[in-house]
């Protein structure tokens, strides 16, 4: 079983493509929300998130749906910006993202 | 290390990938984007007087984001979130554009989910938004010196009761 890293630096199977996804907009959230410019917590436009991972609409889509939808929610939408989704992490993403033993490093 | 070296460094990547975004390198150009702005932000740490060795920032990585974060708030004001899109964007992008994906997953190739290297097909918004981000940093640079200039302490006037030669004549 071939395995690869995530970009929050997970080890998992590569025929779990969904994954990786959804790690590359956890990371992007995160980052976002940590960044000094953004303290009021201003959500992301779908569309900032899609050039960021540099996949497709759809795509990005459903992996926030499906970050909306665990429990508890990594990922929150927001009000739409002009006329375009807009996505925040939760609490509960930043603990997740936090808490991520950061790839094969984090084992030494 | 000076900041006009880091900076120096960080224009002359800048210039390189807008070489290689018009040659149709398009991961090597945004890879050199993102190495263009990670230099800049170093060159405002140096200009704060720090002195910036990659030693002792082992902990932080590489990454713009977390470099930035250092920065005190008075040289990120006015807070924009653009900035920050700028920043997240084309950080996952130049860490993604290093390497390819992995060949197969089941059903789809991952390098049509993410964001491997052959999957990215244009680079001059990166290479914009790099450009951006560098007159970012340098307008921050002239004021991380000023903030420096007028912390140093005052230059003390010559003594006016010379020691060498006194009482001779």
């Amino acid at each position: 079983m071939e395995i690869s890293e995530t970009a929050l630096g997970r080890l998992v199977p590569i025929h779990e493509g969904q994954t990786f996804l959804e790690d590359s907009v956890l990371k992007v959230l995160f980052e976002y929300r940590m960044s000094p410019h953004n303290p009021n917590n201003v959500p992301m436009k779908l569309s900032d998130i899609v050039r960021s991972v540099a996949s497709e609409d759809q795509l990005v889509a459903a992996a926030l749906d499906a970050l909306k939808e665990q429990a508890p929610p990594l990922v929150e939408e927001r009000e739409s910006f002009q006329q375009n989704r807009t996505f925040r992490i939760t609490g509960s993403g930043v603990g997740f993202v936090r808490n991520m033993p950061q790839g094969v490093a984090s084992v030494a | 290390m000076s900041h006009t070296s880091w900076l120096r460094q960080a224009e002359s990547d800048l210039e390189a990938a807008r070489t290689l975004s018009d040659a149709n390198y398009h991961s090597q150009a945004i890879w050199l984007a993102g190495q263009a702005v990670e230099k800049a932000h170093k060159a405002i740490i140096v200009a704060l007087g720090l002195q910036y060795q990659e030693k002792h920032f082992k902990q932080l990585g590489h990454a713009t984001g977390e470099i930035s974060r250092l920065l005190p708030a008075a040289l990120q004001a006015p807070l924009d979130p653009e900035i920050a899109v700028l920043v997240v964007s084309l950080e996952q992008r130049a860490v993604a554009s290093r390497y390819p994906a992995p060949e197969q997953t089941v059903g789809r190739r991952v390098a049509d989910l993410v964001a491997p290297a052959e999957s990215l097909k244009d680079s001059q918004q990166d290479v914009a938004s790099a450009a951006k981000l560098l007159d970012w940093c340098r307008d921050r640079i002239v004021r991380a010196q000023s903030a420096v200039q007028a912390m140093r302490p005052p230059v003390c006037p010559p003594s006016p009761h010379p020691t060498g030669g006194a009482g001779r004549g």
